[in-house]
This record gives structure tokens, C-alpha cells and sequence, in this order.
């Protein structure tokens, strides 16, 4: 194109960053600030933090559940992950949509569903008890295992998609050489398979480590206080002690320690951004540090993941070779399938109870929640107020996306990788770390509990879902269709309106979808933000369910997972 | 041909054989529809284009022809306006426009890949050019209608490109870059996506739509067969420079040099030493120690080392037939040789022959009245003076 369209092309990402800047990164360096400032420039944050054996009792058990979810996914998720490439194409997408609608469901939802699930009436108990295995209700609500099996089944999509795309990508034929060349199934396997589908692996550790190190309302809600990790401390700091330093200190060493998961372990998988393009996954060169973490956040996403799947259009090629010990494999994998969904049926189940309490089975049935719901001005008024914030903050995002992916797909940007960084990082960065961040300097702004406020909080985390699909869009916009349009006369904003704007549409739409999700589901950063007199309905929710299990709210989350549904025609491929 | 049949309003072309020199001259004369003067066009470091000069003349199907990473799709995105040459001019109508952008070049474009846009319907394709140009209503749906027609697919406006087959889109494309009636139209690798009946029979519509458009086609292509049978003229381009331009036989008969003669057919080189130069002709003593007549149009001294080429089907054996040509006992001189492989085309064996150390190859029609040598058989070459051309020194 010509020098001055090139220009403009590039100058598209001055709206996002500076927003990013101003809104996202300006609060994180003000914690940084903070941290040691104590008031003069000092450690002695850090050095309380070090010093205090309770915190790092915190800090390790952070770690350590972190890599106990990581290997826990891996376990599942890799197994899964491999079934459902190897589906017959028909039955894959319906499989996959058990995948995907978790990852698309409301954490508050998926939260509450498994204090359905473990409380002493729940499922699991009644099932126990039931069969005679106890005659007591186990403990399993507020207890580790709750935790874990609930940060587990949050982030075990991540491990799955990732893997699922480096296996959909791979040469079916592959494995049907390495029979003919005379590998058993086993070896084959071994020899041939599983070293391919490493990069996927490890992109899905990185992801699930790093999101696991900022689990928040997880912990709080099925663990006990034992279980309590460093965001839950960051925030109580900040929320009982009003410590806004030492909160600081501890914010900057878990977001530390989240880059440096992404930027030291990160790497591999050839993914979205730029080799994505070509599909290459191999030609790795020792690259700067941004570009490591720019690939890693970019590749690794899970939305990467999705991403191929909803973009790639190469037919899916389906060759069911038997995987060693398959009947295992294959029953394995439905088990996982269904602790994926079971969580959810068993929500949109209770909301229809008629009882006052959770027992499961409900022993009578009514709509009688749904009322109770409708007839509460709070909740009501709650959601419509997380509506039009999710409505104004997808508008936002979508603005910002729009403009920020056409100029990194089409700018031609240097430093482009690290740009890509900036972007996506959001999604990575603990909550409660921007959310200490953005609550200072939105005090100081005076915005703390209004709706600007909060729907401006929100827009850097949609920005980025928007940011990873559209990119994803636009480089598979064929750049001929824009440059026949130019030669054809049109003007660049025809081109614009009349060629890209229409073909990148859906792409716009899933966005909009996924960042009004995003948005509506928020609850970490909008407790900071949204102060005592704006409420939102994941307030109310999380208001509701750190103190019982009320069976409105399943009617809530039941009408909450309809949300997803209206994004899943989005991931059919035409 | 062609170029000057359809261009009344530009009297006098130069024929064949353009140099730089006469691509001047051409502009002086206002006979020319856009020129190259000293472009140059670099990557980094990489020289795409290196100092091309060449001028494309009104009505002409002009060929840009070379190797991958000769060069000839940057000349056209150029020349289309896509991206800006380092440095030179670029005129169009006799307009200076290196630096205007694509949309305000008024060119009709087909693409390698069609670039059709998938969700306007055909009709609605071949609008958008027309109502970017402000045309509405009746005038541009006559223009629809008649430019459909033009590529035979009237009746197909309502529907979408991924329900048409390959042919039918790359006839829409064409369609598409046809409809308002450009002067120039630039085709780059525009039938390379078609198999190969259908190219042949694209090929053959394409001619025949140039002859009744007299629009000026600048095509590219890798393809030299069909640079051959399509071309008023050919720009052979080699590592980002011009090599040779001039109509399809020139190139062919008379290539300049060994890249020239190697690309465009097969070439039997053979090297040689000049003994004496008389005019046009030239007599020499190859490596192999024969002496051979040839024709040039340089001059050359004696002892000079030259290139001669002759094609497979300039070489001669008595053996198969007693050549009817040959008469002119002083412009055909013989040269032993050995059959070492024979390969049936159908039409024609191929034979690989050796004179010493130097290899040749031999095309001659299998008719019946043809013996086909074996491997192992001698005999006597003959290649006619007007066949053995000196190609470089």
C-alpha cells in the first residue's frame, strides 16, 4: 500500500494503547510506586512480606496448589484433548461445545455450582450415601479438595484447547506412516505423537499455572480459610486494613511472578500471532524477551486455541486410528466430559427445585426461584446495571479492538510482538493486582462507584478477547480482496466499509459477545471499583454466596448460561 | 498485429525488437500507454527491480515473463500502484504517476487468486467499480449487462462467487476488471489457478477478448508456453532486470543470450571459436573441432569465443530423410554424432545425441516415412546456417 495508507494503518493502534496506558498500565506502575513508598523509598513492604511466616506460608501454598491444578489438568485435559480431535467431525463440534461452554460460563456460576455439588446435601453426598459407601456426609464443601476440584474444573478448558488445536493441526498420516513403517500403536505413540503435541502441552501449563497463581473468588467460596491464597490476602488487605503498601508489595511479587512464568517458560507452539499465519509451528530462533512473552500470551491463550478452530479453515481431517489402550482412553475422556458439564445441568436442575433448600434430588418442582429472583428489586436492578455497563464496555472495546488488530495485522508495526503483549496481558494479569491498581488512581480520579468507572475497568480485559479474535480475523481477511477494491477505484473508507467492515462481521459479533461476557461476569475488579453504591449482578451473587447457598441464585445462573448459547452458532464454521 | 491494428488513434508503433532506444522513441512519438523509466526497487538490501526502462504501447499484449523472483510481479504491483519504486518514474498516458494510489489509476486488475469479493453477488462485483466511479442506474446496469457478456456468462449476476467454478470466477474477475472500460488492464499469473484445459481455452477467449476490447493487457506469467501463444510482445526479466523485449518469434530465433534461449524452449548450446565473419555470417570452429556456419548480428573478430544456440528442430539427420533444404551445400555443415537415448513424444521423437563431449538434442516427426534410430547409432548431423545463431560473445 501506499506510504501515507501504511501510516494510517499503523496510527490505528494509538486508541488502544494510550487507553491501555493511561488505564491499565499507569494504575500497575502506580502500585509499584506504592510499594515502595513507605512511606519514603524503602523495602520494608517487601521485607514484612518476607519476614512474616503466615505470608509466605500463603505464597508457597499459592504455588503449590497452582502446580497441583497444572498437573491435574494435564492429566485430564490431555487425554481429552486428543479424543476429541480424533472425533469424527459431526460428533467433535458437539463434544467440543462441552469444552467450550464451561470456558464461556460465568466463574460465579461455575463457582456456586460446585457448592451445590459438595455441600452435605449435594450430589456427590447423596450419591455417597446413597450407594452405603458413608454414612455420613464427607466434608468436601470449604475444604482443599473443594477448592482444588473447583480451580481444576475452572481452568480446564485452557489445558484442553491448546492441546486439542496442535493435535487438529497435525498430519493424520503421520500416524498411519508410522504404522506402515512397522510402530505398534504404543510406540507410534510414543515415538511419533506425543513429541508433536508437546508445544500444546506446555502452552496449556503455562496458561493454567499463571491463571491458577490469581484464583480469588475460588478459594474464598469452596475452600476453608486454610486454603486462602495470595489474592484472597491482597484483597483483605486492601478491603479490612485499607494496607494499600503492603498490599502493593505482595500485588508486585505475584504479578512478578506471573510474567515470569509467561516470560521464562513460555515459548514454544507456533501460534496466532504472525506464525499463526502460516501455520508453522517449527523455526524456533532465540527472540527477545517481549516477543517470548508476546508469543507465549498469544499462543498459548486459550482463545488461541478456539481461535484456530473457529478460523481454520481447513476441513477437518478426521482419521480415527485406534489410540493405544483406547477403550480406557475413550472412557476416560467422557468421564472428564463430564465433570466438565456436570456442574452446569446439575445448576439449570436445582434452579427448578421446589424446596427451600439444595438437596439433591429436588423432591418437588417449581419456577417459584425464578419469581423470587424477578420480584427482587436489588438483583433486577443489579443486572440491568451490569447490562448497559457490558453493553458500553464491549462498544468500547470493540472500537478500540477494531482499530488495534486491523494495525497489527495490517500496520506493518515493528515491535508488533510486544504490542501484541501489552494487549493481551490483561487477560493474564491477576485481577486483584489491576484491581488494587485501578482503585488508587480511580480514587484519585473521583470515578470510584459510578458506571463510567466501572465499564472503563472493564474494557482493558474485553479489549483484549476482542483483540485476540479480531486479529485472528483480519489475517484471514485475504489482503488481495482490500487491494482489488483499491484498484477497482474504491476510496479507502468504501474499501473499508463496503469490503472489510462485511466480511470480518462475524468475527466483530463473537467478540462483541465474548467481551460483553467478559464484562458482565466481572466481579474482582468491580468489588474495588464499583464501590458501596453501585451494584452490579456479580456482586450480588457473590454477596449472596459467600453466606448460603440460596437457590435463587441457581435460577440466576441458570438465565446467566443462556449467554453462552447465543455466541455458540458464532463457532460453526460456514 | 494487434497493437497497431486497434490503436488508429496512436498511428506509428515500432516493431519488433524494442530497445531502450526505440521504447524512447516510442514516447516521443505519443504511442505509448505507460513506461518504466530507470525503475529500481529494493527490499533492504535485495534489488527487485534494477534500473528497467520499458515502454507498453497502446492496444499491445505486452508479457512479463521470468523466473520466480525475477521481478515481473513486483513491475506490475508497480505499475498498479500498490507499492512505489525506490526510484524512477513511472508514467501511465503519458502522465507522471509513480506515487498515485491504486484506486486513482483508473486500471483494470485480475488477480492470481480472482480476489473476487465473497459477499457481493456477481452482479454486485462488477457494480462496485462503476458506482466508486459515481455511475448509477440504467448506465451502469447496461455496463453489467454488456461486460457479462463480453466474458459469456450473462444470466450468472445473481449469483455468489463460491457457487461459480473456477473458470467462471476467473471470467468474472475479468468481468469485474473489464467493466469501466480501463485502457490498461494487468493480469498477474491470472491463469495459473485453472487446469490446463481450461487455461487453454481461457488462453484463446483472452486473445480474442483483447482483439475486440483494444484495451492494452500487461499479463504476467511464469508460464513460457503461455507467454508464447498470447503475446504481442514478451519482457523476458531475469534477477530484476530486463533481459530481452520483443515479439514471441524474435525471442525465440534470436534470443540475446543464453538465459533468453534457455528459458523460452530448448536451446542446444554449443561453443565455438570464430574463424572469419563475412556479413551476416559467421564461421566457426566448435570445441569439438568441427566447423560450423552461423548467423549474427554483431560483429565479430577472429579468435573471438562465441555461444551458439540451435533448436531441437533445427538439427538435421540424413538419415532419417534427406534434408529438402540443404541445398546450399556452403551453408550446412555436418557433424558426427552418436544416439545415446530415444524417447517417443507421439508426435515426435526426442533424441539425445553426442558430438564428443558437447550433448544435443534432436526433435524430429514421426512420420512414416521416418526411420527411428536406436541408441548407438551413428550419423551425421546438419544444421542450417539460418538455424545456428550466435547468442553470445
Amino acid at each position: 500500500m501506499d506510504t501515507t495508507s501504511s501510516r494510517l494503518n499503523k496510527a490505528m493502534i494509538l486508541p488502544a494503547l494510550l487507553f491501555l496506558l493511561i488505564l491499565f498500565y499507569f494504575p500497575l506502575a502506580f502500585i509499584a510506586g506504592l510499594s515502595v513508598n513507605a512511606p519514603n523509598l524503602s523495602a520494608a513492604n517487601y521485607e514484612r512480606f518476607l519476614a512474616n511466616e503466615t505470608m509466605l506460608r500463603v505464597g508457597l501454598r499459592t504455588f503449590l496448589y497452582a502446580g497441583l491444578v497444572t498437573v491435574t489438568c494435564r492429566v485430564l485435559g490431555y487425554p481429552l484433548a486428543v479424543f476429541l480431535s480424533r472425533m469424527a467431525k459431526a460428533g467433535r463440534s458437539y463434544l467440543l461445545v462441552c469444552v467450550i461452554l464451561p470456558y464461556l460460563t460465568s466463574l460465579l456460576v461455575r463457582t456456586y455450582a460446585w457448592m451445590i455439588l459438595l455441600s452435605d446435601h449435594g450430589l456427590i453426598n447423596s450419591a455417597l450415601l446413597g450407594v452405603g459407601i458413608i454414612d455420613r456426609p464427607l466434608p468436601l464443601l470449604y475444604s482443599t479438595f473443594g477448592a482444588l476440584v473447583g480451580m481444576v474444573h475452572l481452568v480446564l478448558p485452557a489445558m484442553v484447547l491448546p492441546i486439542y488445536a496442535v493435535v487438529h493441526g497435525m498430519n493424520p498420516e503421520q500416524m498411519r506412516a508410522a504404522k506402515a513403517l512397522g510402530g505398534g500403536p504404543l510406540r507410534s505413540f510414543l515415538e511419533v505423537f506425543l513429541p508433536q503435541t508437546l508445544p500444546g502441552v506446555r502452552a496449556g501449563c503455562i496458561l493454567v499455572f499463571a491463571i491458577s497463581l490469581g484464583f480469588y473468588i475460588t478459594p474464598a467460596a469452596l475452600g476453608s480459610p486454610r486454603d486462602l491464597m495470595l489474592s484472597n490476602i491482597i484483597a483483605k488487605l486492601v478491603e479490612s486494613l485499607l494496607d494499600f503498601g503492603y498490599a502493593s508489595a505482595i500485588s508486585v511479587i505475584l504479578l512478578a511472578a506471573t510474567i515470569i512464568v509467561y516470560a521464562f517458560l513460555g515459548g514454544g507452539l507456533g501460534g496466532m500471532v504472525k506464525g499463526g499465519a502460516q501455520g508453522s509451528s517449527g523455526g524456533e530462533r532465540r527472540a527477545s524477551l517481549p516477543s517470548r512473552m508476546a508469543k507465549a500470551v498469544g499462543n498459548a491463550g486459550p482463545m488461541a486455541g478456539l481461535q484456530r478452530w473457529l478460523w481454520d479453515r481447513n476441513i477437518g481431517r478426521s482419521a480415527r486410528h485406534a489410540l493405544p489402550f483406547h477403550v480406557l482412553w475413550y472412557a476416560f475422556s467422557i468421564l472428564t466430559l463430564l465433570f466438565l458439564i456436570l456442574p452446569s445441568v446439575v445448576v439449570v436442575i436445582m434452579s427448578f427445585t421446589g424446596e427451600d433448600t439444595l438437596g439433591f434430588p429436588p423432591e418437588s418442582w417449581s419456577l417459584r426461584w425464578y419469581k423470587t429472583f424477578f420480584a427482587n428489586r436489588t438483583m433486577t436492578n443489579a443486572a440491568i446495571t451490569s447490562f448497559w455497563i457490558a453493553i458500553s464496555s464491549s462498544l468500547l472495546a470493540l472500537f478500540l479492538g477494531i482499530t488495534a488488530s486491523y494495525a497489527l495485522v495490517r500496520g506493518n508495526i515493528r515491535g508488533s510482538q510486544f504490542l501484541y503483549t501489552l494487549i493481551l496481558a490483561p487477560m493474564i494479569i491477576p485481577s486483584v493486582v489491576a484491581a488494587v491498581g485501578i482503585y488508587k488512581v480511580f480514587a484519585a480520579w473521583g470515578i470510584i462507584g459510578s458506571v463510567p468507572g466501572v465499564l472503563l475497568a472493564h474494557t482493558p480485559g474485553s479489549l483484549a478477547y476482542v483483540v485476540i479474535i479480531l486479529s485472528g480475523t483480519f489475517m484471514g481477511l485475504d489482503r488481495r480482496l482490500e487491494m482489488a477494491s483499491a484498484s477497482l477505484g474504491a476510496s479507502r473508507l468504501r474499501t473499508m466499509f463496503r469490503v472489510v467492515l462485511p466480511l470480518v462481521a462475524p468475527g466483530i459479533l463473537a467478540a462483541g459477545i465474548f467481551s460483553f461476557i467478559h464484562s458482565f461476569d466481572e466481579i474482582v475488579i468491580t468489588s474495588f471499583v464499583a464501590g458501596v453504591t453501585l451494584q452490579t449482578l456479580p456482586q450480588q451473587i457473590w454477596l449472596i454466596i459467600q453466606y448460603q447457598i440460596d437457590p435463587q441464585i441457581a435460577a440466576v445462573s441458570t438465565m446467566i448460561m443462556i449467554l453462552p448459547f447465543i455466541a455458540l452458532p458464532f463457532f460453526r464454521r460456514r | 498485429m494487434t497493437g497497431e491494428a486497434s490503436s488508429a488513434d496512436h498511428a506509428s508503433g515500432p516493431r519488433d525488437g524494442a530497445t531502450r532506444a526505440q521504447a524512447t522513441a516510442a514516447e516521443a512519438t505519443g504511442s505509448v500507454s505507460a513506461e518504466f523509466i530507470g525503475v529500481t526497487k529494493s527490499f533492504g538490501q535485495v534489488n527487485a527491480l534494477e534500473d528497467v526502462s520499458l515502454a507498453i504501447r497502446p492496444g499491445e499484449f505486452l508479457t512479463l515473463l521470468g523466473p520466480s523472483g525475477s521481478g515481473k510481479s513486483t513491475l506490475l504491483t508497480l505499475l498498479a500502484g500498490f507499492d512505489q519504486p525506490t526510484s524512477g518514474t513511472i508514467t501511465i498516458g503519458g502522465k507522471e504517476q509513480t506515487r498515485v494510489p491504486p484506486n486513482r489509476r483508473n486500471q483494470g486488475i485480475v488477480f492470481q487468486s480472482y480476489a473476487l469479493f465473497p459477499h457481493m453477488s456477481v452482479h454486485d462485483n462488477l457494480a462496485y467499480p462503476l458506482s466508486a466511479r459515481g455511475i448509477r442506474g440504467a448506465e451502469r446496469e447496461q455496463l453489467i449487462h454488456q461486460a457479462l457478456e463480453r466474458v459469456r456468462m450473462s444470466g450468472y449476476g445473481g449469483r455468489y462467487p463460491s457457487q461459480l467454478s473456477g473458470g467462471q470466477q476467473q471470467r468474472v474477475a475479468l468481468a469485474r476488471a473489464i467493466v469501466f472500460n480501463p485502457p490498461l488492464l494487468l493480469m498477474d499469473e491470472s491463469l495459473s489457478a485453472l487446469d490446463r484445459n481450461l487455461r487453454e481455452e481461457m488462453q484463446f477467449e483472452l486473445k480474442e477478448l483483447h482483439e475486440r476490447l483494444s484495451a492494452t493487457i500487461v499479463f504476467v506469467t511464469h508460464d513460457q508456453a503461455e507467454a508464447v501463444t498470447m503475446s504481442d510482445r514478451i519482457a523476458v526479466l531475469n534477477k530484476g532486470r530486463l533481459v530481452q523485449l520483443a515479439p514471441p518469434a524474435t525471442l525465440y530465433k534470436e534470443p540475446v543470450n543464453t538465459f533468453v534461449a534457455r528459458f523460452l524452449g530448448e536451446a542446444n548450446l554449443i561453443e565455438g571459436i570464430v574463424d572469419s565473419h563475412d556479413g551476416e555470417y559467421v564461421r566457426l570452429t566448435t570445441t569439438t573441432g568441427h566447423g560450423l556456419l552461423a548467423m549474427s548480428k554483431r560483429k565479430h573478430s577472429r579468435g573471438e569465443r562465441v555461444i551458439t544456440m540451435v533448436r531441437p528442430e533445427g538439427v538435421e539427420c540424413a538419415l532419417i530423410r534427406s534434408t529438402d533444404r540443404g541445398a546450399a551445400a556452403d551453408a550446412v555443415k555436418s557433424l558426427p554424432a552418436t544416439v545415446e537415448r530415444v524417447v517417443f513424444l507421439g508426435d515426435f521423437h526426442r533424441y539425445w545425441l553426442r558430438v564428443n563431449d558437447v550433448q544435443l538434442i534432436m526433435k524430429a516427426p514421426c512420420s512414416a516415412r521416418n526411420r527411428t534410430l536406436e541408441p548407438g547409432d551413428r550419423l551425421d548431423l546438419s544444421i542450417h546456417a539460418s538455424d545456428l545463431r550466435v547468442i553470445e560473445a
